[in-house]
């Protein structure tokens, strides 16, 4: 280790040390006992074997303070103080416990993006406009096709019923959610006659849904004439006949003198 | 003879420290013996003689020190003891 490098950590862990960004215990958990016994030379060893028999309590302090910094950096290897100066600035820069922002968001189908969208504002509302960015740009154009939809397309899918897509159900739940910071433009060249950005699409009111028609009747490979026509139109209204035809309309026929074929009156007509 | 003593306590770990100091211990027990006993020590929070046997045994002793070391432990404790009157 060059000199230059060992005053750096020396510096750097003395000054942690001092400021409080570090303490005793960070040092130790790197330089542990296996690595001071590896490369500590052993008159140190000595001192801190006086030291820890002869103090009351045996702890990282009293190991630092007896070892001293400037004695750690010269004996340690770089890697180990590295990885110690390291642990210590991503602690002080809040990095430690925080997991990298998901690429999921944007990247996933819209189903398995939801829940990470909706959850976010309840725990950390400051960590959802983050991720969206970073996601956006480091996809590019593969982030961008509009697959996922925007909120405003789902939740005029939704208002038109479509049921079929798979982020439906959870549509009204992503809708409520503010928007995050606009995302731009789409990279692909805008529809001819549509709108100019997705963004700027206002949403839509949920248009009645008209009674539903008859389904067409499957066409066969014969070509159709104008009989074919007639004949399904009259079905149609003979249908419609019977529906609306009442029990007082219903003649007996057996009883009808219109349609009694035997008996007294018919034969005295005759 | 180092573990008969411990046992019989005619000397005891504090005794055998006494002649078995820190330098001794830093010069002859290996790498892995002396991280065995601070690490020990620093998990209990405290180096004491007992701790300090506890990891580095009689055998260890024996193996690693020197026996003119062990040996005046031993010597010494006999004339705590009285029985060395006759040379």
């Amino acid at each position: 280790m060059t000199a230059h490098l060992r005053a750096f950590f020396t510096a750097t862990i003395a000054k942690a040390l001092e400021v409080g960004v570090a303490t005793p215990a960070d040092v130790v958990a790197h330089a542990t006992p296996e690595v001071l016994a590896q490369h500590l030379p052993r008159p140190e060893w000595t001192k801190l074997l006086a030291a820890c028999l002869g103090a009351a309590r045996t702890d990282p302090a009293l190991v630092v303070d007896t070892v001293t910094v400037p004695v750690l950096c010269e004996h340690v290897p770089p890697t180990i103080l590295w990885a110690c100066v390291a642990k210590l600035a991503n602690r002080a820069l809040g990095r430690g416990l925080v997991a990298p922002p998901p690429a999921v968001a944007v990247m996933t189908p819209v189903a398995a993006a939801v829940p990470v969208v909706a959850s976010a504002p309840v725990a950390a509302p400051a960590a959802v406009a983050a991720p969206a960015p970073v996601a956006a740009s480091s996809s590019g154009p593969v982030a961008a096709p509009a697959r996922a939809g925007t909120s405003d397309e789902r939740t005029a899918d939704a208002g038109r019923g479509a049921p079929s897509r798979g982020s439906t159900v959870d549509v009204p739940r992503v809708a409520r959610i503010p928007e995050p910071a606009p995302l731009g433009d789409p990279p692909s060249a805008p529809r001819a006659g549509s709108r100019t950005g997705l963004g700027a699409r206002r949403p839509q009111a949920a248009a009645p849904v008209p009674p539903p028609s008859r389904a067409p009747e499957p066409r066969t490979s014969r070509a159709s004439t104008a009989t074919d026509f007639e004949v399904e139109a009259d079905l149609g209204g003979w249908k419609k006949d019977l529906e609306q035809v009442d029990d007082d309309q219903l003649i007996d026929w057996s009883q009808s003198e219109e349609t009694v074929t035997s008996g007294e009156r018919l034969d005295r007509k005759r | 003879m180092m573990e008969s003593g411990l046992t019989q306590e005619i000397f005891g770990p504090a005794d055998v420290l006494r002649h078995a100091t820190p330098e001794v211990l830093a010069t002859n027990l290996p790498p892995e013996l002396l991280s065995k006993v601070l690490a020990s020590s620093l998990a209990a929070g405290s180096m004491t003689p007992e701790r300090v046997l506890e990891t580095v045994t009689p055998e260890l002793l024996a193996r690693h020190l020197p026996h003119d070391v062990l040996w005046e432990c031993i010597a010494a404790a006999a004339e705590r003891a009285g029985i060395v009157g006759g040379r």
